[in-house]
């Protein structure tokens, strides 16, 4: 059974004395995620280096993806997309004439996101409001990575990259083989070969086609963009790199502890790496501080102990 | 009985008596001396010269003795009658005529040779003249001589006379019976006859009832014996039989026909046969024990008639008959039957028995195969015998090492044995097999097979197990003394003062491999310096507890994933984060941690109070509010320094505002919420603006950004401005 309990992002738990209004204290929240192993939907209290996995939210779950504001879930319960509230100001609700056993969810912002079953994929908006489909199509082969941009969807799979558009059919932007991830960067598209090793990058997706090299990165596992860096996960070399998107030259990498999965924006700068495990923590990169990458564990010590 | 003497002259003594009465009527004394007797023979009478036997002459000497008162003369010696007798030695003068005196006398020899067994007589007579008598004088003469005959009567037959040389045919004997044949000694002649020795015999003959040596046979009288003729074979027997009797020694040859059975064996093995002699090893093939071999024996009647075989019998652990012919057996002769001797012995080495068929037997003999598995094993030179259910002690060893023997297997039975599975039971894993052989394994006579045993204990005090090798089973018994001391050890990472919101990582290393298997548990335990616990204080893995492994023989510890290190994460609060390890074997679970284990000590210190990030939200035309977040390891903030930067062309009445927040910040850090950020927080100060504007359209506008000092009694933070653009 489902259990949504709402964050107190905002604790007012004293005054400011100043001349100021009134003012008060939170603990900080670094983000809110879905946390496979316990299929639960869960705050990262604190801050990177100081952070932990808080209690469930809402659990049970076969699948959720939390909006980079933090106030609601995508989630698939049975089947069914569902919208999670995680403020008190949204309400629950089944997403109706959503795809069902949705297995991929990315958000195109803090009220869009995408989602895929199959070979199938929808684009909603206005989640937090009323939500309605904005674009929807199909590919070709199952759907291995998603992403957005406007009115236009994003799907890879095994025989290349696709823009679904809201009034045309799905067009073969590149024919990557095993395409692992994919992110928007301002009109550029950035597609993670995985089979080759290598980053490319479709100029302009929304107009034109083909991709070109952009870097070499072993089994690239995970792509994200940020401020004008490109960031890129290698699972087999346990590594993390980054390169600028002007000119693609290096911008540093740093050896990880464990293999990384993915690059998927938990909030702000900070980017989960991995899915955590019986006994990996997860991870995150805080592009906000380059390559900083931490661990976030599984739960507050204190809790944990007992 | 008689005597010698008395044979050679025979005088009646009724005659000698008429002798007597005639003697007054003439002058003369006839005396008759014979071999080692006289008498005085009367006119008219008879003197009787005996003699041995046919051809054996005798003797007398006759002496004439005038016995008259004058002289005679004696003229004319006249012997009429047979001519067995003649006179011998008679007087020169006799032709001239002999004058006697009285009491003078002559001599003359009667002599007698038998010619005949028939009885002989002739009469000396002598005349002369005394004084003017002229008379005669005279006496008969009577020659006797036996003649022996020989006879026999084989039993159930006739009497066959039988002269010496022939051969006396005895009776057909069945084999291994007895038939009496008698032999009939028959004086025929006029005088008794001597048997002097009876002898011979020899094999299957056998003479009975002999009379005593030197027996006087009358004649007309017979003397009898036997000889039995006991065949122990089926050939024609031959003896000899010698009769001494007076004068003459006859020989006889005995001839002993036989008739019987003749038993003939044959010994049948792998359809080849044999001839088997009674008496003979039959060796029946080597047969492990459990299992059998057998022969056949056949007998045969090769004899001149049939045969009874009364019983067919088979003594021996181990022996048996089978296809016995229905006892007694009676074959024909030529008929045969045949018998399997089957051996299954019920233990292991050679086997006696015995073969009976009627009267003969046959030895019998096998060799039982079995395999002897005997037990032992080896502590170095030295090796002990264990039977089953036996103990096998172990050398102690300490928790850790190993103490290994060598198990040894040996065959010394004559059979092969065969392996088939070996194990070890136990409720624990300390003893274990090694350099098995391949089983199932085949053990032949006199070979051995071999492989270890090796106890290695991860618990303290006794351990037992079984070791089973098909059916046996051994006890194994060992003792496992205390595990050796854990070495020294060293935690490696970063010590002392450590930046707060960083993560590093630690290992755990031993100064030298110890030789078990460890599990060990690095606890966390962190010690606020300001009194308010900080949940972030955590391992990599979550919680305050990591497990790790250092596996046997090595040094470094293993933690979750393979990895060689953890990380620890500092968090927000003063205080010392310490890790502690603990180690116990992993098999066992013998804690081998140091009484004072070494720990690692992080110190998270007290400083000044750090700014994060700023944020502005609820921004309106009038008014903002400021997000703070920050930390403070020591739970002071007690000012924040606001400084305004106004947009150029507009002038703020006031660019800096200080906020004196200790007490906020107190009240916060005690309050519930706060115990779950550690010194963190994110504080919300709302601003609310009043005033005219120059250049902008509103109050906000006029301010450019907005920077924050956080500050404490240890200092202050670095300076953070935001944007309001």
């Amino acid at each position: 059974m489902r259990n949504i309990r709402f964050l107190p992002l905002l604790l007012a738990a004293a005054c400011l004395a100043s001349g100021a209004e009134q003012g008060g204290f939170s603990g900080p929240v670094s983000g809110v995620l879905f946390d496979s192993q316990t299929r639960a939907i869960r705050p990262v209290m604190g801050v990177p280096g100081a952070a932990y996995l808080g209690p469930p939210l809402a659990a049970e779950f076969e699948l959720a993806s939390v909006s980079p504001s933090g106030r609601m879930a995508l989630a698939v319960e049975r089947g069914r997309a569902v919208l999670i509230p995680l403020s008190g100001d949204l309400r629950t609700g089944a997403l109706d004439g959503a795809l069902e056993n949705v297995s991929r969810i990315a958000w195109v912002d803090a009220s869009a996101a995408v989602i895929a079953a199959g070979s199938r994929v929808q684009l909603w908006r206005n989640l937090d409001q009323r939500p309605e489909l904005a674009v929807g199509g199909e590919v070709e082969g199952e759907i291995l990575a998603l992403a957005a941009a406007n009115d236009a969807l994003l799907a890879a799979t095994r025989g290349g990259v696709y823009l679904v558009g809201k009034h045309s059919p799905a067009r073969l932007l590149a024919a990557v083989e095993d395409a692992s991830a994919l992110a928007v960067w301002g009109r550029d598209l950035y597609v993670a070969g995985r089979e080759r090793g290598e980053i490319l990058v479709v100029r302009d997706f929304e107009r034109g086609a083909g991709a070109e090299f952009f870097a070499r990165v072993d089994d690239p596992a995970g792509l994200a963009v940020e401020n004008g860096i490109v960031f890129a996960a290698s699972g087999k070399k346990r590594q993390l790199a980054a390169f600028r998107v002007a000119g693609g030259g290096s911008a540093g990498e740093v050896d990880l502890d464990f293999e990384p999965v993915r690059i998927e924006r938990l909030a702000g700068p900070l980017f989960l790496l991995n899915h955590g495990g019986a006994n990996e923590p997860l991870y995150v990169l805080d592009a906000a501080r380059g390559l900083a990458v931490y661990f976030i564990p599984a739960g507050a010590a204190s809790s944990m102990e007992e | 009985m008689s005597r010698t003497d008395l044979k050679h002259i025979f005088l009646a003594p009724a005659l000698l008596g008429a002798l007597a009465l005639a003697a007054s009527a003439q002058p003369f004394s006839v005396r008759v001396q014979l071999a080692q007797s006289s008498a005085i023979v009367p006119d008219n009478g008879s003197v009787t010269l005996a003699a041995d036997s046919l051809g054996a002459p005798t003797a007398a000497t006759v002496t004439v003795t005038y016995t008259g008162t004058s002289t005679a003369i004696v003229a004319a010696l006249n012997l009429v009658g047979s001519n067995d007798f003649t006179l011998a030695s008679l007087p020169a003068e006799i032709e001239q005529g002999v004058t006697l005196r009285r009491n003078e006398s002559f001599s003359f020899i009667v002599r007698y040779l038998p010619t005949t067994s028939a009885r002989a007589s002739a009469r000396a007579s002598f005349g002369y003249t005394e004084g003017r008598t002229t008379a005669s004088v005279g006496f008969n003469i009577v020659g006797t001589a036996p003649e022996f005959v020989f006879s026999y009567i084989p039993q159930g037959g006739n009497a066959t006379p039988v002269s010496p040389g022939a051969t006396l045919i005895m009776a057909q004997t069945l084999i291994d019976t007895t038939t009496t044949t008698t032999v009939v000694i028959t004086n025929r002649g006029s005088g008794a006859g001597l048997v002097k020795t009876i002898s011979g015999g020899g094999g299957a003959f056998q003479l009975t009832g002999l009379p005593l040596p030197d027996t006087t046979v009358e004649a007309g009288r017979e003397l009898r014996f036997g000889i039995a003729f006991s065949p122990k074979q089926l050939a024609t027997e031959r003896g000899t039989l010698q009769i001494a009797v007076s004068g003459a020694t006859a020989a006889f040859n005995l001839e002993g026909p036989v008739s019987g059975p003749s038993w003939n064996y044959d010994l049948i093995q792998d359809s080849t046969f044999s001839a088997l002699l009674p008496n003979q090893l039959i060796s029946l093939p080597d047969v492990i024990v459990g299992e059998k071999s057998s022969v056949v024996v056949r007998v045969r009647n090769t004899g001149n008639a049939e045969g009874r075989i009364a019983a067919i019998s088979v003594a021996g652990q181990g022996f048996t008959l089978s296809d016995v012919p229905f006892t007694p057996l009676v074959l024909p002769a030529g008929g045969s039957a045949t018998t399997t001797v089957t051996f299954a012995p019920a233990q292991a080495g050679r086997i006696t028995g015995r073969l009976r068929i009627g009267n003969d037997s046959f030895e019998l003999a096998g060799q039982g195969l079995a395999a002897v598995l005997a037990y032992s094993y080896a502590i170095g030179t030295t090796s002990i015998s264990v039977a089953n259910n036996g103990t096998v002690l172990f050398t102690p060893v300490p928790v850790g090492g190993s103490s290994s023997v060598r198990f040894v297997v040996s065959n010394t039975g004559t059979a092969p044995a065969s392996l088939g599975s070996v194990s070890i039971t136990s409720t624990n894993t300390f003893f274990s097999l090694s350099a098995l052989p391949v089983l199932p394994a085949t053990i032949g006579p006199g070979e051995s097979l071999a492989f270890s045993v090796t106890f290695a204990p991860t618990n303290v005090g006794t351990a037992s197990a079984s070791l089973k090798l098909d059916g046996q089973t051994f006890n194994l018994s060992a003792t496992g003394n205390q595990p050796p001391a854990l070495p020294a050890y060293r935690i490696e990472g970063p010590t002392g003062p450590q930046a707060p919101l960083t993560q590093p990582a630690v290992g755990l290393l031993l100064n030298a491999p110890y030789p078990l298997a460890l599990n060990g548990t690095l606890t966390l335990t962190f010690n606020s310096a300001v009194s308010l616990q900080d949940p972030a204080v955590q391992f990599s893995t979550g919680g305050r507890t990591i497990q790790f492994t250092i596996p046997a023989n090595s040094t470094r510890a293993i933690f979750a994933n393979g990895a060689n290190q953890v990380r620890v994460q500092t968090g927000s609060v003063a205080g010392a984060i310490i890790l502690t390890p603990s180690f116990v074997t992993t098999e066992g679970n013998i804690n081998v941690t140091p009484a004072n284990p070494p720990t690692l000590s992080l110190t998270v210190p007290e400083q000044a109070p750090q700014l994060l990030s700023l944020a502005i939200t609820g921004k309106t035309s009038t008014a903002f509010t400021l997000q703070i977040t920050g930390y403070a390891t020591n739970l002071s903030v007690t000012e924040i320094a606001i400084q305004f930067t106004a947009t150029p062309g507009e002038t703020l009445a006031a660019t800096s505002r200080t906020i004196q927040a200790e007490s906020s910040f107190l009240a916060w850090y005690r309050s519930q919420q706060a115990q779950q950020f550690g010194s963190l927080f994110t504080a919300t100060i709302p601003f609310t603006f009043s005033g005219d504007v120059n250049a902008v359209a509103s109050l906000v506008e006029t301010l450019q950004s907005v920077s924050v000092t956080l500050r404490n009694a240890l200092g202050s933070s670095q300076s953070r401005s935001i944007d309001l653009k």
